[in-house]
């Protein structure tokens, strides 16, 4: 600790130099953190699901085929199934064609045994069942539209030929996908002339050992019959949505580490034309009894400092950034606003450290073994 | 007299490790730029070359995509016999009534992916005329045959000549395998129509129509006589036009890969800058020597400027090759206006080289500009004295 002055000294010696490097090394990290927090986002969205007691029934052909809303109560009676909801994709736009986001339509009686996870408060469920064109909005879409409760909105049909008024009941917290609108689906039926058709049933199980039993029942039950269906645990649900933008996760991931090679490399360079200059000052030191050992300390903390400020400003803008605006919530349809997750917070600022520490490895090294006869040669 | 080049390209080898460190830095940094407008060129021409100027595509009033559209049977017979639309030999006329719905379908290794099954009749081959049958032949009707497009073979199950496809409740025979100029077609299968109604159990109606029209015909009065007969009543758009707007994915790819790319050069160019810094101090005697062997200031300026240009000249061919693997590379993009997945390739093409060359450059004059400036304004004699 003895030897802080000295750093900061040292720091502050090269001004031009010491912000020039942390600028690149915080812009950088900027960039990293943000590209590194998109497939966190996805991530996060599969590890969610991953202990759920619920399961998506769809028919075995795809998403486009419907079912029959009367598998409702079949399901229902199978063995250890806790609730059931049927869900219908409307697809509806609110303004502009660009501004999609995932709207539901589902029916309201047990929608709130099936997503506790929500959090929507009990009167805003009771509105929400009341009410029958009550919609849940995510936080996401509220923000980016600037939306409130009780607020009426329209959602114009795109698959349908019919547009809906809705008015808002309450803001989906919690797990829910920030950007997803619910409304009921007893109001589109209606709207649609009562075909009696779903995309999709979500069924709530009592316990998560008993999951397999009632995938295994339910694909049973509905096999040889005019829709088969294909049921699935929560998690395997989305991921199948996920994966289609795997490459794109991968993409960012890939970018992320070139980012990081390339402010190594920056790094790097300017850690050794640093010592490089400070040749003889290092071996005057030496000689009035500094030891190598805190010569060396010295200049990796140094170094380490310069990394540390570089994350610390390049990671905490781009946490803020992410925070304030939605960004990427128009390119990323279904994950809405991307948050940075804290973990990525802290690998940032470990990856800042690491940098300023290895970038000034070498050079520290061989400057703090240098022969002090050598170098003070050189000075002389 | 300018200071000749021979110096630069000396001193920039004399500092050989720091050379490459920054070389390497703005290297990556072009490498970046050059993949993610790779991508954006190969998803754009995926996208939007799959359009045929002189093809119209019908659609419901209001739908933002085909697959959000409906068109009913007598909409389509009022519409196929206008005079703009051009006739096969046979006097039919080239009006393709299409219904492309999204089936799972198994991939290669595991897992499922949304992919377009169209219904076409045997028309579509004609209005969409980029679309080739490259082995096998074109499917009959009614006896649940598909031909599969060429992006698809090898990536999903069965997706080859004589074995069966199963799709949606059905079990199809593919006895074609077709081509289609790279675009989205590519990544679809194509079937009887009528077989394709029946596997959605969704009823008689068709998605969208394509329309070839006659050379010469007056596409926005066809466009407005579609939206104003009341018997058609539906919104009618050059193919170009659409799938422009398709490509959406791929704009707001190219904004992310711009910002993306353009916040990694400031960090670059401030890792330039640190490094034409040091060599302007590290080089001052050098500096006071050659203006007093009278080059001008302007003269030591420019050669400063040249260094760090000619460093990253450099440094962007050396990106460009490292970036050159992935051209050609193809792989599957989730598209999430068409709810389906859609293969296609990296593109480096030469103008993205010519971009990122002038990316470099432009990292180089930055990261050059203040160190050399202040190479220019030294003293002789205080720039001597240091010697």
């Amino acid at each position: 600790m003895k030897y802080a002055m000295l750093v900061l000294k040292n720091l502050l010696r090269s001004k031009r130099r010491t912000i020039l490097t942390v600028l690149s090394i915080a812009v950088s990290l900027f960039i990293f953190s943000a590209l590194v927090s998109l497939p966190a986002v996805a991530n996060q969205v599969l590890s969610d699901t991953a202990s759920s007691v619920r399961v998506a029934c769809h028919n075995k052909a795809g998403v486009t085929y419907s079912m029959p809303e009367a598998y409702k109560q079949r399901i229902a009676m199978t063995n250890h199934v806790v609730a059931v909801v049927p869900q219908s994709w409307f697809g509806g736009i609110y303004h502009e064609v660009s501004d999609q986001f995932p709207n539901f339509a589902i029916d309201p009686a047990q929608a709130e045994t099936m997503w506790p996870d929500w959090s929507v408060p009990p009167e805003q469920w009771k509105t929400f069942r009341e009410l029958r064109t009550a919609c849940l909005v995510g936080p996401g879409t509220m923000k980016r539209f600037g939306l409130h409760i009780g607020q009426q909105i329209q959602l114009r049909g795109t698959i349908y030929r019919f547009n809906v008024q809705l008015e808002i009941a309450g803001v989906m917290g919690g797990k829910a996908p920030p950007n997803f609108l619910v409304f009921r689906r007893d109001y589109m039926e209606e709207a649609e002339g009562r075909p009696g058709l779903v995309d999709n049933f979500w069924v709530r199980v009592d316990k998560s050992e008993n999951v397999p039993q009632v995938i295994a029942a339910l694909d049973e039950g509905f096999a040889n019959s005019s829709a088969e269906t294909k049921s699935e645990t929560e998690a395997a649900f989305v991921s199948t949505f996920v994966n289609q933008f795997r490459f794109f996760f991968q993409l960012a991931e890939i970018l992320g580490f070139i980012v990081v090679i390339t402010i190594g490399l920056v790094a790097a360079n300017t850690a050794a034309m640093s010592i490089r200059e400070r040749r003889g000052e290092i071996a005057v030191m030496r000689s009035i009894g500094f030891t190598s050992r805190a010569i060396l300390s010295l200049l990796l903390s140094e170094s380490l400092l310069i990394g540390l400020i570089g994350g610390i400003i390049g990671c905490g803008t781009a946490f803020i950034v992410l925070h304030l605006f939605a960004v990427g919530s128009s390119a990323m349809g279904a994950f809405g606003d991307i948050q940075m997750p804290p973990y990525v917070l802290v690998g940032t600022l470990f990856i800042a450290a690491l940098i300023g520490f290895l970038s000034a490895l070498v050079p520290a090294l061989s400057a703090a073994r240098r022969n002090i006869v050598d170098a003070l040669r050189m000075v002389v | 007299m300018a200071v000749p080049l021979k110096y630069n390209l000396r001193s920039l080898l004399v500092r050989r490790i720091s050379t490459a460190m920054t070389g390497g830095g703005i290297a990556l940094v072009v490498a970046v730029f050059v993949i993610v407008m790779a991508m954006v060129a190969g998803l754009n021409s995926t996208i939007s070359d799959t359009g045929s100027p002189d093809n119209i595509i019908v659609i419901r009033r209001g739908a933002t995509t085909e697959t959000y559209s409906a068109i009913q049977l007598p909409q389509f017979d009022a519409m196929k016999f206008l005079p703009q639309i051009k006739r096969d030999q046979g006097g039919a006329p080239m009006a393709s009534p299409e219904l492309p719905v999204q089936m799972l379908m198994q991939k290669v290794g595991g897992g499922t992916d949304n992919i377009v099954m169209r219904g076409v009749l045997p028309v579509a081959l004609e209005v969409h005329d980029k679309v080739h049958i490259t082995a096998g032949r074109m499917f009959k009707p009614a006896v649940n045959e598909v031909i599969v497009g060429k992006g698809l073979v090898g990536r999903y199950e069965n997706c080859k000549l004589g074995s069966t496809l199963h799709l949606g409740r059905g079990n199809w025979k593919v006895v074609g395998i077709f081509d289609a100029a790279g675009s989205s077609f590519e990544s679809e299968v194509w079937g009887d129509i009528h077989n394709v109604q029946d596997d959605t159990q969704r009823g008689a109606y068709y998605a969208d129509v394509r329309l070839k029209l006659l050379p010469g015909a007056d596409q926005a009065a066809l466009i407005q006589r579609i939206a104003d007969d009341p018997q058609i009543n539906l919104q009618g758009e050059s193919e170009p036009d659409y799938y422009k707007e398709q490509a959406v994915v791929a704009n707001q790819m190219r904004v992310l890969g711009m910002i993306v790319a353009i916040i990694m050069a400031v960090g670059a160019i401030f890792g330039a800058m640190n490094t034409m810094y040091a060599a302007v101090s590290t080089r001052t005697t050098e500096i006071g020597t050659l203006r007093a062997l009278g080059f001008s200031p302007a003269a030591v300026m420019t050669s400063f400027l040249t260094e760090a240009l000619m460093l990253a000249l450099a440094a962007g061919i050396i990106g460009i090759i490292l970036a050159m693997p992935i051209d050609g590379l193809s792989t599957t993009f989730g598209n999430f206006v068409t709810f389906s997945t859609l293969a296609f390739s990296f593109q480096v093409t030469p103008r993205i080289m010519l971009e990122a060359i002038i990316f470099a450059a432009v990292m180089g004059v930055f990261g050059g500009w203040l160190p050399a400036r202040q190479a220019m304004r030294m003293r002789v004699v205080d720039a001597l004295r240091s010697v």
